[in-house]
């Protein structure tokens, strides 16, 4: 297909030639460097193809060889252009077309981003924006080794990306790099200490040496597991260091204040429906429907209409917007109502505030009245994982410095 | 010359058909022949096509033969090439 273009681009005729020396006629044309292509022998006439330029050149070569030559049909961008050349609107409206073609295909309309896990795409987009690539920009004026610079620069976690171009996309393909996990520190020696204040509820020592026991209070920072062992070695007491491994828990409170208001406003739709219609330019909005009352309540829903396909925000187009009509009805609840009320709020905000490891193993609160409203003030004592692993600085090993769990050194004597 | 043509060519390293001006040509299975170096087409009919070159006529015979497409040095033959003759 491609093939013919040239032919196409210098235009090309098919021509039919009646005469008795075929072979005659076809050494001519050959022996005149005439290409002739698709060459059907009838047994009059022969036809074939042949370009236009070669077209003017054969009167001359087939004088005195009787034959008569018929143009069948005309190929090609010249008799193209020869036919329109009257109708100047639709060969400019062509031409436009192909314009707007051109450079609608070398602007970047949709950017892609692949790979990513945990790092927010959106993130991605507002840096390579800022580096020069957006929507809309062409392709031509885009400095991708700039961008790729500046997402390694501004975006953590990255460890090689590729961009590159797929028809009108641009397309970012991101590998993260490794988490490092925490089985990587399974062998550094550390303590656990405290990360708040609490009352130790229970401890169950894996690795290390307790430092503290069930009903003691301790604060933020103190040490709860020690990784320094004192191992027994020939008669001499040597320090040894393990990553220390706990489980304990600490009883921890909450303290609890909601109010209730025993007169409230409760929203109420009226049904009332409004519509109306806004054209949103680039300067300003301007209303063409507009139909809502003043002095009300609505609920706004607004739906776009855009008529640029290229910018999203809708900064040209026009807005539809829903105005749903409500009122304020004044309602009183009862004392054990609100008090209903309040008791759910307040296991609600419990279970809002702790994590997913804490049980919670009593809640108590008193109520109180002020003016029109319920008062309850209470604690909440859970139960929750307390301590942190902290590393230690100083691990002098004389036996072994790199690694501190030795397996050279079965005999461990734990001095609690 | 041309045995003068021929001993230099014995010497030299270059293809025969570009020195000798003899045709060359290229088969593609039994549809396709293409024959460079012919000096002019003899017959030109659907079951036959005879060319002349330097070295002698060439016929090739076949069914629904055509050219495909012709130029100075260079014939385009498709159809069912059944036989293809020197000397003939």
């Amino acid at each position: 297909m491609f093939g013919n273009m040239p032919k196409f681009f210098r235009g090309y005729v098919r021509i039919r030639i009646f005469g008795f020396q075929k072979e005659k006629i076809i050494n001519r044309f050959a022996n005149n460097s005439i290409l002739l292509w698709k060459i059907v022998l009838k047994s009059n006439y022969i036809e074939m193809n042949i370009s236009l330029t070669d077209f003017w050149r054969i009167q001359s070569i087939l004088r005195g060889t009787y034959t008569k030559v018929k143009v069948i049909k005309k190929y090609g961008l010249p008799f193209l252009l020869h036919k329109y050349k009257g109708r100047k609107f639709f060969v400019i409206g062509i031409f436009l077309t192909l314009i707007v073609l051109t450079i609608l295909s070398s602007i970047v309309l949709d950017i892609n981003v692949y790979g990513t896990e945990r790092i927010d795409a959106r993130k991605i987009l507002a840096v390579v924006k800022t580096a020069g690539l957006s929507k809309g920009k062409p392709k031509f004026m885009i400095n991708y080794d700039n961008v790729a610079n500046s997402l390694y620069k501004e975006v953590e976690d990255i460890a090689w990306l590729n961009i590159y171009q797929k028809g009108t996309s641009v397309n970012i393909d991101v590998v993260e790099t490794v988490v490092k996990t925490s089985g990587s520190l399974e062998n550094t020696p550390c303590n656990i200490v405290a990360d708040k204040k609490a009352v130790i509820y229970d401890i169950v020592t894996l690795s290390g040496v307790p430092k503290v026991k069930a009903k003691d209070v301790v604060n933020e920072g103190d040490v709860l597991v020690s990784g320094e062992i004192d191992v027994e070695k020939d008669g001499e007491i040597l320090k040894k260091y393990v990553h220390a491994n706990a489980k304990i828990e600490g009883k921890d409170y909450l303290f609890i204040k909601e109010e209730q208001e025993l007169e409230f406003s409760k929203k109420t739709y009226t049904g009332e429906v409004y519509r109306e219609l806004q054209l949103n330019l680039h300067f300003g909005k301007f209303d063409f429907i507009k139909t809502r009352p003043k002095d009300s309540f609505f609920d706004k829903k607004e739906k776009y209409i855009s008529l640029d396909p290229f910018i999203k925000e809708n900064k040209f187009g026009f807005i539809l917007t829903e105005y749903e009509e409500y009122k304020f009805d004044k309602v009183t609840y009862t004392i054990d109502e609100a008090k209903k009320r309040l008791k759910k709020r307040i296991y609600e905000n419990i279970s809002e505030k702790i994590s997913d490891d804490t049980r919670i193993i009593d809640v108590r609160f008193d109520y109180g009245f002020k003016e029109k409203r319920i008062i309850a003030n209470g604690i909440a004592i859970l139960i929750r994982k307390i301590g942190q692993n902290k590393m230690i600085e100083n691990t002098e090993n004389p036996e072994n410095p790199e690694n501190p769990e030795n397996p050279e050194n079965p005999e461990i004597h734990v001095t609690p | 010359m041309e045995s003068f043509k021929k001993k230099i060519y014995g010497v030299v390293d270059i293809p025969k058909e570009t020195f000798l001006n003899i045709p060359l040509a290229t088969i593609v299975g039994n549809e396709e022949i293409v024959i460079e170096n012919y000096k002019a087409v003899i017959d030109y009919k659907p079951e036959s096509i005879r060319i002349n070159t330097k070295i002698g006529q060439v016929n090739i015979s076949g069914k629904n033969m055509n050219i495909k497409y012709i130029r100075k040095d260079e014939i385009f033959i498709t159809g069912v090439i059944k036989n293809i003759q020197y000397g003939s």
